[in-house]
């Protein structure tokens, strides 16, 4: 019962690493996507008052109906979901190009706004699903309490066994694949074009060229 | 793989305290939250300000890569975790996790390195 203790375990003897297939990256690649967006949404929402939202679909914020975390809450949170991209993006760089697309039809939902914070993610975003070096704005750091590591060691255990299941469920059935979630706020990637070309023109230029030209796909042996 | 701790000196460490991580993530109930143990030495684990995991016991020191939780309600084995396996439970967790709990997740994967 109740003096059984519980087993923290650990990976005293490695197992022979079994290669998970690609179709799960490219599931987490899809679904944390989507959490990026979706935490760009929040912060629109935070710091503009802009509601324009097509990333709810893995929404888990406790406050997702009625937004309490602030502009810096939310902003540390954008940062952990692009550095956790940038792990996944890595070994399928390959087959991450539909993101570009999908996010400028994205960023196109900003057309005639305002410049705001939102838009300094814009060119961090891009080249971190390109496997680019990018950069971060610098926030202000918070003291973590107990409470705080106790309760993220936590929330981490389980994500580690949530991803544990999305997998199982990929070697369970070898015909399973990944699904690309889109995020269309505009009906072409043009607008998003203009308006990343005023952040930083180059990259506007350099993508534009991309998605008219794009490289032949592949062969990949199943 | 494992190293010894001091590695980090300013490290403040925190018993490891918490409900049953798999239990919550099969939506059942995770019970109270208790001290966790070393499984192959029921040494005390602990967690520190600097994102990695020891035990009080054997003193090793580990990242949380390849940590998975057994409570007397289920089994669980060790597994290989990929980058970006943990990558992915990263962006899970940060969805419910305060913004210190964000940042010391960060720790996470610059401890990480090339991997
Ligand atoms: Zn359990
Ligand atoms: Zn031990």
């Amino acid at each position: 019962m109740s003096d059984i203790p519980n087993g923290g375990r650990r990976q005293a003897v490695p197992r022979q690493t079994v290669e998970s297939p690609k179709q799960v990256t490219l599931q987490f690649l899809d679904d944390t996507w989507e959490r990026l967006l979706n935490s760009l949404e929040r912060l629109e929402q935070v710091s503009e008052g802009y509601r324009n939202l097509t990333a709810t679909r893995l929404d888990q914020h406790p406050d997702r109906d009625r937004i309490t975390e602030s502009e810096l809450d939310v902003r540390w949170e954008v940062h952990l979901q692009i550095k956790s991209l940038e792990r996944i993006v890595k070994p399928v760089i390959e087959d991450a190009q539909w993101m570009i697309d999908d996010f400028l039809r994205w960023f196109g939902g900003r057309a005639r706004r305002p410049l705001a914070v939102t838009d300094e993610y814009a060119v961090p975003v891009l080249h971190c699903i390109m496997d680019h070096p990018y950069e971060l704005p610098d926030l202000d750091e918070v003291v973590p309490t107990e409470t705080d590591i106790l309760d993220a060691a936590e929330a981490l255990g389980r994500g580690l066994h949530e991803s544990d299941k999305i997998e199982e469920r990929f070697l369970a059935d070898s015909r399973l694949e990944a699904t690309r979630h889109l995020h269309t706020r505009a009906r072409s990637r043009s607008s998003g074009l203009v308006r990343l070309s005023e952040l930083n023109r180059m990259l506007a230029v350099h993508l534009a060229y991309v998605i008219d030209h794009p490289q032949p796909a592949k062969e990949e042996p199943r | 793989m494992s190293q010894y701790d001091t590695q980090v000196p300013e490290a403040e460490w925190f018993s490891l305290v918490m409900r049953c991580p798999a239990c919550l993530s099969e939506q059942k109930e995770p019970g109270p939250a208790a001290q966790w143990f070393h499984a192959s030495d029921d040494g005390f684990v602990q967690v520190g300000s600097s994102a990695q995991y020891r035990c009080t016991s054997c003193r090793c020191v580990e990242h949380v890569k390849s940590w998975r939780y057994a409570c007397e309600a289920h089994q669980t084995d060790f597994r290989p975790t990929s980058s970006a396996h943990l990558a992915n439970a990263l962006s899970t967790a940060g969805q419910i996790t305060s913004v210190a709990g964000r940042q010391w997740m960060q720790r996470f994967l610059e401890n990480l390195g090339e991997w």
